[in-house]
């Protein structure tokens, strides 16, 4: 174990040596400059433009412009731009009516699904599950949170398209898994029996953070509003390295395929533990959610 | 001892290219770990457009009577949602905390405990069976409500108590008081039943039944007939 220590230590000091030498090369050294710089920031440089900004030339999976509802349908008087706040205020709330009334028809879409659907309100900060259009658990969102991706589009015919019709949830990634299911072998005897029988009766106890990506680049994060158990912070980290390590298969893929990555359009929710933990548990994998923001 | 190694090297430029490359690799990966946020960053610099605003006094009315039709379109789907809620008596189901609520019109009329699904596995020995005893979720009709029901216990039973089977038409199979003073049943073996597990009440512990207390449910009993919706969640 000591030996193992001092060849670190020699290592690390070797290492030191050679990076203040190879420092002080760079520096003196015009070569060398002329080499390092760009070898260093080519492939970052390249990297981020792709990465980062590449993002900035692409829109999210929403309809086109021209298949977007028209808000104002009378073309020829839009040239003249009268700003006027009363107008303003009118051409405001026709925006978010109709975004209502979006919500509302999604709803009733879900209502012809047999499952268990979810629909997320964040103007009366609710998550609601329904069954036949039938709300049967309402939870409070106690704190929400939206990229900032949303705001070149706040105010756009687009967004009332992209919201018109129910989402569908295509991945999950939680701390908890999605079915409990424990796996009991059949005892051998009564004795063994009633053993087992003590052991199966516990309620869960884990916390509750977990990601649904829908389709359209919509994420939900749902995190439970209480603070997390010791393992659940261990367990929510691991969690999160996953969506990385997510995001990051992504973005190789994107660069695989010659396309730019898309940004996802993330909406951040805190709720109950409870309320987080039945939702997680009661929507199908490929439930349907009808959104209004 | 590669890396130092190479940072050896007699050529100076070889020396810093291959320090450059890697201090290269290595913020490359950084970028796209965080390339997320840093895309969050870039979007506080894009500017918000409101293409809304732009309108005319010639187009005022049209406003207006957007927001009526609007308004009007709201008011129908609204009566359309509303007119989906049982008018009778219904129950919901919570898997999740194992609560029910007894409802008539959105409004509650009872709240308590009850039993779900154990989420369990039962495999046999030789693994050639297994049964998973878990509530199904959705949308049920009470198919049939039965007073003092005697329940006929199936295979698995026996086997997760570690007992013999006996033949189909066995007196052991039989067993009253088990399922409590009455059973609704959903269809496809599911029932909403009494237990004499008291203590378990509140914990997911039953074979996909729903397991109620005697209070709870003699309530259900005068609140819910046949044809009642049940929803589980």
């Amino acid at each position: 174990m000591r030996s193992v220590y001092f060849n670190t230590t020699v290592w690390i000091k070797t290492l030191g040596k050679r990076i203040w030498s190879l420092y002080n090369t760079i520096r003196t050294n015009r070569s060398s400059r002329v080499i390092f710089i760009p070898a260093l920031l080519i492939l970052p440089g390249l990297m981020f433009l792709y990465a980062v900004l590449g993002v900035f030339f692409t829109v999210p999976d929403m309809p086109n412009k021209e298949e977007a509802i028209p808000i104002n349908r009378d073309d020829s008087v839009q040239k003249k731009h009268i700003h006027s706040d009363e107008l303003n205020a009118l051409s405001q709330n026709v925006f978010h009516l109709k975004i209502e009334e979006m919500f509302l028809q999604s709803q009733l879409q879900l209502a012809k699904n047999d499952s268990v659907t979810l629909s997320i309100d964040l103007v009366d900060s609710a998550a609601t599950l329904h069954i036949r259009g039938v709300p049967v658990r309402k939870c409070k969102i106690h704190n929400f949170n939206v990229s900032r991706a949303y705001k070149p589009l706040l105010g756009q015919s687009l967004l009332i398209q992209w919201l018109s019709s129910p989402f569908t949830a295509q991945k999950y990634w939680g701390t908890l898994p999605k079915s409990p299911i424990k796996i009991k072998k059949a005892p051998k005897d009564t004795t063994e029996a009633n053993k087992l029988n003590d052991d199966f009766t516990t309620v869960e106890k884990g916390d509750v953070y977990y990601t649904i990506a829908f389709d359209r680049s919509l994420v939900i994060k749902i995190e439970q509003a209480q603070s997390p158990s010791f393992f659940g912070i261990l367990r929510k980290g691991h969690y999160e390295w996953t969506l990385k390590m997510h995001s990051l298969a992504g973005v190789l893929n994107s660069l695989v395929h010659f396309r730019f990555p898309k940004h996802p359009l993330w909406i951040r929710l805190v709720l109950s533990k409870e309320d987080a933990k039945a939702i997680f548990r009661a929507i199908p994998k490929n439930t349907a959610l009808a959104l209004r923001m | 001892m590669k890396f130092p190694s190479l940072l050896q090297s007699p050529d100076l430029r070889k020396q810093a290219f291959y320090a450059g490359s890697g201090i290269g690799v290595f913020l490359t990966i950084l970028v796209l770990l965080c390339a997320p946020t840093l895309r969050e960053w870039g979007y506080a610099f894009v500017p918000q457009s409101h293409n809304y605003k732009s309108t005319t006094d010639q187009s005022k009315k049209k406003w207006e009577k957007d927001i009526q039709r609007t308004k009007g379109n709201i008011r129908r789907l609204r009566q359309s949602l509303q007119y989906r809620l049982p008018r009778e008596p219904y129950l919901i189901i919570d898997t999740s905390d194992n609560m029910f609520i007894l409802m008539s019109r959105g409004k509650t009329l009872y709240r308590s405990v009850c039993s779900t699904g154990s989420y369990t596995l039962l495999k046999t020995k030789n693994k050639k069976e297994k049964w998973i005893f878990k509530t199904p979720r959705g949308l049920f009709r009470v198919q049939n409500i039965v007073e003092n029901p005697i329940w006929r216990m199936p295979d698995w039973a026996f086997i997760e108590e570690g007992l013999p089977i006996p033949p189909e038409d066995s007196a052991k199979r039989f067993e009253r008081g088990a399922l409590g003073d009455y059973a609704f049943d959903l269809g496809h073996g599911y029932l909403i039943h009494g237990t004499l597990y008291q203590r378990f009440l509140g914990m997911p512990v039953t074979h996909g039944c729903v397991r109620l207390g005697d209070k709870e449910l003699q309530i259900v009993y005068e609140n819910i007939r046949v044809g009642s919706r049940v929803f589980i969640y």
